[in-house]
Protein backbone atom coordinates (compact mmCIF):
# COMPACT_ATOMS: atom_id res chain seq x y z
CA UNK A 1 0.00 0.00 0.00
CA UNK A 2 1.10 3.58 -0.61
CA UNK A 3 0.91 6.34 1.99
CA UNK A 4 1.38 10.02 1.26
CA UNK A 5 2.85 12.44 3.75
CA UNK A 6 0.07 13.67 6.01
CA UNK A 7 -2.44 11.16 4.70
CA UNK A 8 -4.81 9.77 7.30
CA UNK A 9 -5.11 6.04 7.65
CA UNK A 10 -6.87 3.44 9.73
CA UNK A 11 -5.05 2.07 12.75
CA UNK A 12 -5.48 -1.49 11.53
CA UNK A 13 -4.00 -0.72 8.14
CA UNK A 14 -0.45 -0.33 9.37
CA UNK A 15 -0.21 -3.07 11.94
CA UNK A 16 2.07 -6.06 11.53
CA UNK A 17 1.46 -9.01 13.83
CA UNK A 18 3.87 -11.87 14.38
CA UNK A 19 4.84 -14.57 16.80
CA UNK A 20 7.37 -17.35 17.18
CA UNK A 21 7.07 -20.76 18.86
CA UNK A 22 8.14 -24.42 18.84
CA UNK A 23 11.57 -24.25 20.45
CA UNK A 24 11.52 -28.08 20.46
CA UNK A 25 10.46 -30.50 17.73
CA UNK A 26 6.76 -31.37 17.47
CA UNK A 27 5.72 -34.52 15.54
CA UNK A 28 2.38 -35.37 13.89
CA UNK A 29 1.44 -38.75 12.40
CA UNK A 30 -2.02 -37.73 11.18
CA UNK A 31 -2.72 -37.68 7.44
CA UNK A 32 -5.37 -34.98 7.81
CA UNK A 33 -4.56 -31.48 8.96
CA UNK A 34 -4.24 -31.39 12.75
CA UNK A 35 -3.89 -28.28 14.92
CA UNK A 36 -0.25 -27.59 15.64
CA UNK A 37 -0.76 -24.37 17.57
CA UNK A 38 -2.87 -21.25 17.69
CA UNK A 39 -1.03 -18.15 16.66
CA UNK A 40 -1.58 -14.43 16.19
CA UNK A 41 -4.89 -12.62 16.58
CA UNK A 42 -5.10 -9.73 14.14
CA UNK A 43 -7.54 -7.05 13.09
CA UNK A 44 -8.44 -7.26 9.41
CA UNK A 45 -7.49 -4.04 7.58
CA UNK A 46 -10.06 -1.97 5.75
CA UNK A 47 -9.06 -3.60 2.46
CA UNK A 48 -10.05 -7.04 3.72
CA UNK A 49 -6.74 -8.30 2.33
CA UNK A 50 -3.72 -9.57 4.27
CA UNK A 51 -0.43 -11.21 3.48
CA UNK A 52 0.30 -14.26 5.63
CA UNK A 53 3.78 -15.70 5.93
CA UNK A 54 4.54 -18.93 7.72
CA UNK A 55 8.07 -20.11 8.46
CA UNK A 56 9.15 -23.47 9.78
CA UNK A 57 11.89 -26.04 10.03
CA UNK A 58 10.16 -29.04 8.45
CA UNK A 59 10.91 -32.70 7.65
CA UNK A 60 9.21 -36.10 7.41
CA UNK A 61 10.26 -39.03 9.57
CA UNK A 62 10.44 -41.33 6.53
CA UNK A 63 12.51 -40.74 3.41
CA UNK A 64 9.42 -41.56 1.34
CA UNK A 65 6.85 -39.43 3.18
CA UNK A 66 5.81 -35.79 2.78
CA UNK A 67 5.44 -33.25 5.59
CA UNK A 68 3.04 -30.30 5.33
CA UNK A 69 2.76 -27.13 7.43
CA UNK A 70 -0.29 -25.01 6.63
CA UNK A 71 -2.25 -22.08 8.07
CA UNK A 72 -5.95 -21.66 8.77
CA UNK A 73 -8.10 -18.72 9.84
CA UNK A 74 -10.81 -18.73 12.50
CA UNK A 75 -12.94 -16.10 14.18
CA UNK A 76 -15.28 -13.93 12.16
CA UNK A 77 -13.82 -15.49 9.01
CA UNK A 78 -13.08 -19.18 8.50
CA UNK A 79 -10.53 -20.62 6.09
CA UNK A 80 -9.36 -24.23 6.37
CA UNK A 81 -5.73 -25.27 5.80
CA UNK A 82 -4.97 -26.63 2.33
CA UNK A 83 -2.06 -28.33 0.59
CA UNK A 84 -2.06 -25.64 -2.07
CA UNK A 85 -1.11 -23.00 0.52
CA UNK A 86 1.15 -25.22 2.63
CA UNK A 87 4.86 -25.36 3.21
CA UNK A 88 5.85 -28.86 2.11
CA UNK A 89 8.95 -31.03 1.96
CA UNK A 90 9.59 -34.58 0.80
CA UNK A 91 11.73 -36.98 2.80
CA UNK A 92 13.68 -36.78 6.00
CA UNK A 93 16.06 -34.01 4.91
CA UNK A 94 15.03 -30.93 6.83
CA UNK A 95 14.50 -27.47 5.49
CA UNK A 96 13.72 -24.15 7.14
CA UNK A 97 12.05 -21.68 4.81
CA UNK A 98 8.79 -19.77 4.36
CA UNK A 99 5.80 -19.37 2.11
CA UNK A 100 3.58 -16.34 1.57
CA UNK A 101 -0.13 -16.20 0.83
CA UNK A 102 -2.38 -13.28 -0.07
CA UNK A 103 -5.84 -13.71 1.45
CA UNK A 104 -8.69 -11.48 0.27
CA UNK A 105 -12.34 -11.16 1.13
CA UNK A 106 -11.90 -11.03 4.90
CA UNK A 107 -14.33 -8.96 6.95
CA UNK A 108 -12.88 -5.46 7.46
CA UNK A 109 -11.99 -4.69 11.09
CA UNK A 110 -12.93 -8.19 12.28
CA UNK A 111 -10.70 -9.91 14.82
CA UNK A 112 -9.45 -13.13 13.25
CA UNK A 113 -6.92 -15.68 14.39
CA UNK A 114 -4.34 -17.67 12.49
CA UNK A 115 -3.48 -21.24 13.48
CA UNK A 116 -0.85 -23.64 12.17
CA UNK A 117 -1.68 -27.20 11.12
CA UNK A 118 0.44 -30.23 10.28
CA UNK A 119 -0.02 -33.45 8.36
CA UNK A 120 1.93 -36.14 6.52
CA UNK A 121 0.97 -38.40 3.60
CA UNK A 122 1.68 -41.91 4.86
CA UNK A 123 1.73 -41.64 8.64
CA UNK A 124 5.46 -41.88 9.31
CA UNK A 125 5.43 -38.49 10.96
CA UNK A 126 5.71 -34.83 10.05
CA UNK A 127 8.14 -32.85 12.20
CA UNK A 128 8.33 -29.11 12.79
CA UNK A 129 10.59 -26.74 14.70
CA UNK A 130 11.10 -22.97 15.05
CA UNK A 131 7.83 -21.80 13.50
CA UNK A 132 6.81 -18.20 12.88
CA UNK A 133 3.67 -16.46 11.64
CA UNK A 134 3.66 -12.92 10.22
CA UNK A 135 0.50 -11.07 9.17
CA UNK A 136 0.59 -7.76 7.33
CA UNK A 137 -2.10 -5.68 5.64
CA UNK A 138 -2.05 -5.92 1.85
CA UNK B 1 3.78 -0.66 17.34
CA UNK B 2 1.09 1.85 18.19
CA UNK B 3 -0.32 4.33 15.70
CA UNK B 4 -3.21 6.64 16.31
CA UNK B 5 -5.90 7.44 13.78
CA UNK B 6 -4.94 10.56 11.88
CA UNK B 7 -1.31 10.41 12.93
CA UNK B 8 1.04 11.61 10.24
CA UNK B 9 3.39 9.05 8.84
CA UNK B 10 7.11 9.72 8.49
CA UNK B 11 8.53 9.29 5.03
CA UNK B 12 11.07 6.72 6.19
CA UNK B 13 8.29 4.53 7.62
CA UNK B 14 7.01 3.68 4.17
CA UNK B 15 10.39 2.89 2.65
CA UNK B 16 11.76 -0.46 1.60
CA UNK B 17 15.46 -1.19 1.35
CA UNK B 18 16.98 -4.11 -0.50
CA UNK B 19 20.17 -5.46 -1.99
CA UNK B 20 21.38 -8.52 -3.89
CA UNK B 21 24.63 -10.44 -3.79
CA UNK B 22 26.46 -13.67 -4.54
CA UNK B 23 26.18 -13.80 -8.32
CA UNK B 24 28.89 -16.44 -8.07
CA UNK B 25 28.87 -19.17 -5.44
CA UNK B 26 30.12 -18.21 -1.99
CA UNK B 27 31.37 -21.19 0.01
CA UNK B 28 32.69 -21.83 3.48
CA UNK B 29 33.61 -24.75 5.71
CA UNK B 30 33.38 -22.57 8.82
CA UNK B 31 30.95 -23.85 11.43
CA UNK B 32 30.64 -20.28 12.77
CA UNK B 33 28.62 -17.78 10.77
CA UNK B 34 30.79 -16.15 8.10
CA UNK B 35 30.04 -12.86 6.32
CA UNK B 36 29.06 -13.42 2.67
CA UNK B 37 29.73 -9.88 1.44
CA UNK B 38 26.06 -8.86 1.14
CA UNK B 39 25.01 -5.92 3.27
CA UNK B 40 22.04 -3.52 3.09
CA UNK B 41 22.04 -0.14 4.81
CA UNK B 42 18.65 1.13 5.96
CA UNK B 43 17.10 3.91 8.06
CA UNK B 44 15.27 2.64 11.13
CA UNK B 45 11.61 3.80 11.13
CA UNK B 46 10.29 5.74 14.10
CA UNK B 47 8.65 2.57 15.43
CA UNK B 48 12.10 1.04 15.86
CA UNK B 49 10.79 -2.16 14.27
CA UNK B 50 11.66 -3.65 10.90
CA UNK B 51 10.87 -6.79 8.99
CA UNK B 52 13.96 -8.32 7.41
CA UNK B 53 13.57 -10.99 4.71
CA UNK B 54 16.56 -12.99 3.49
CA UNK B 55 16.45 -15.08 0.33
CA UNK B 56 19.05 -17.32 -1.24
CA UNK B 57 19.98 -20.54 -2.90
CA UNK B 58 21.92 -22.86 -0.62
CA UNK B 59 23.24 -26.42 -0.38
CA UNK B 60 25.84 -28.51 1.40
CA UNK B 61 28.63 -30.53 -0.19
CA UNK B 62 27.71 -33.41 2.14
CA UNK B 63 24.56 -35.52 2.03
CA UNK B 64 24.60 -35.60 5.84
CA UNK B 65 25.21 -31.94 6.74
CA UNK B 66 23.21 -28.73 6.97
CA UNK B 67 23.90 -25.40 5.29
CA UNK B 68 22.57 -22.27 7.03
CA UNK B 69 21.98 -18.69 5.78
CA UNK B 70 21.20 -16.10 8.47
CA UNK B 71 21.35 -12.35 8.98
CA UNK B 72 22.98 -10.01 11.45
CA UNK B 73 22.23 -6.34 12.16
CA UNK B 74 24.61 -3.55 13.14
CA UNK B 75 24.13 0.06 14.15
CA UNK B 76 26.69 2.72 14.94
CA UNK B 77 26.72 1.32 18.48
CA UNK B 78 27.76 -2.11 17.24
CA UNK B 79 26.04 -5.46 16.76
CA UNK B 80 22.36 -5.53 17.78
CA UNK B 81 21.46 -8.91 16.29
CA UNK B 82 23.69 -11.92 15.66
CA UNK B 83 22.97 -14.62 13.06
CA UNK B 84 21.47 -17.73 14.62
CA UNK B 85 20.15 -21.10 13.50
CA UNK B 86 16.60 -20.59 14.73
CA UNK B 87 16.26 -17.51 12.48
CA UNK B 88 18.04 -19.07 9.52
CA UNK B 89 17.12 -20.40 6.12
CA UNK B 90 18.58 -23.91 6.06
CA UNK B 91 18.74 -27.06 3.97
CA UNK B 92 20.06 -30.53 4.78
CA UNK B 93 22.13 -32.36 2.16
CA UNK B 94 23.35 -31.68 -1.35
CA UNK B 95 20.05 -30.84 -3.00
CA UNK B 96 19.95 -27.12 -3.70
CA UNK B 97 17.01 -24.94 -2.92
CA UNK B 98 16.25 -21.23 -3.17
CA UNK B 99 13.95 -19.98 -0.45
CA UNK B 100 13.62 -17.35 2.24
CA UNK B 101 12.73 -16.52 5.83
CA UNK B 102 11.68 -13.31 7.57
CA UNK B 103 12.37 -11.85 11.00
CA UNK B 104 10.54 -9.08 12.87
CA UNK B 105 13.21 -7.12 14.71
CA UNK B 106 12.10 -4.49 17.28
CA UNK B 107 14.12 -2.17 19.48
CA UNK B 108 16.34 -0.50 16.87
CA UNK B 109 17.27 3.20 17.22
CA UNK B 110 14.66 5.27 15.33
CA UNK B 111 15.99 7.52 12.58
CA UNK B 112 19.48 6.04 12.62
CA UNK B 113 21.23 4.11 9.89
CA UNK B 114 21.67 0.39 10.40
CA UNK B 115 23.11 -2.45 8.35
CA UNK B 116 21.65 -5.90 7.72
CA UNK B 117 24.29 -8.41 6.65
CA UNK B 118 24.08 -11.97 5.33
CA UNK B 119 26.05 -14.86 6.81
CA UNK B 120 26.63 -18.51 5.91
CA UNK B 121 27.77 -21.47 7.98
CA UNK B 122 28.29 -25.20 7.59
CA UNK B 123 27.17 -27.73 10.16
CA UNK B 124 30.53 -29.53 10.04
CA UNK B 125 33.96 -28.34 8.96
CA UNK B 126 34.39 -31.39 6.72
CA UNK B 127 31.61 -30.16 4.42
CA UNK B 128 31.21 -26.98 2.41
CA UNK B 129 28.17 -24.74 2.82
CA UNK B 130 27.33 -22.87 -0.38
CA UNK B 131 25.13 -19.93 -1.30
CA UNK B 132 24.18 -18.15 -4.52
CA UNK B 133 21.80 -15.42 -5.68
CA UNK B 134 21.04 -13.95 -2.30
CA UNK B 135 19.09 -10.86 -1.37
CA UNK B 136 17.94 -8.93 1.68
CA UNK B 137 14.76 -6.86 1.93
CA UNK B 138 14.16 -4.50 4.87
CA UNK B 139 10.74 -2.93 5.46
CA UNK B 140 9.25 -0.81 8.20
CA UNK B 141 6.98 -2.83 10.48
Amino acid sequence: MTFLIGQKFHVADITTQSDTDDPATVTFTQTTYTLERTSVIFQVPSSGVVEIEIIGDLWATSSSDNAYLAWGISGTDTIAPTDSEALRTHGSSGIRTKISSIVSGLTPYANDQISLYMRCDSGSGANVLHTRVIVRPA
Amino acid sequence: MTFYAGERMLVTDAMTFSGSGNTTTFSTTNTAYTYTGLQVTFIVPHTGTVKITITGRTWSSSTTAHSYIAMGVFTAAGSVWSPQDNESFRIYGTNTIRGSVATILPGLPPGQAAQASLYLRSEVNTATANTLHTNIIVRAA
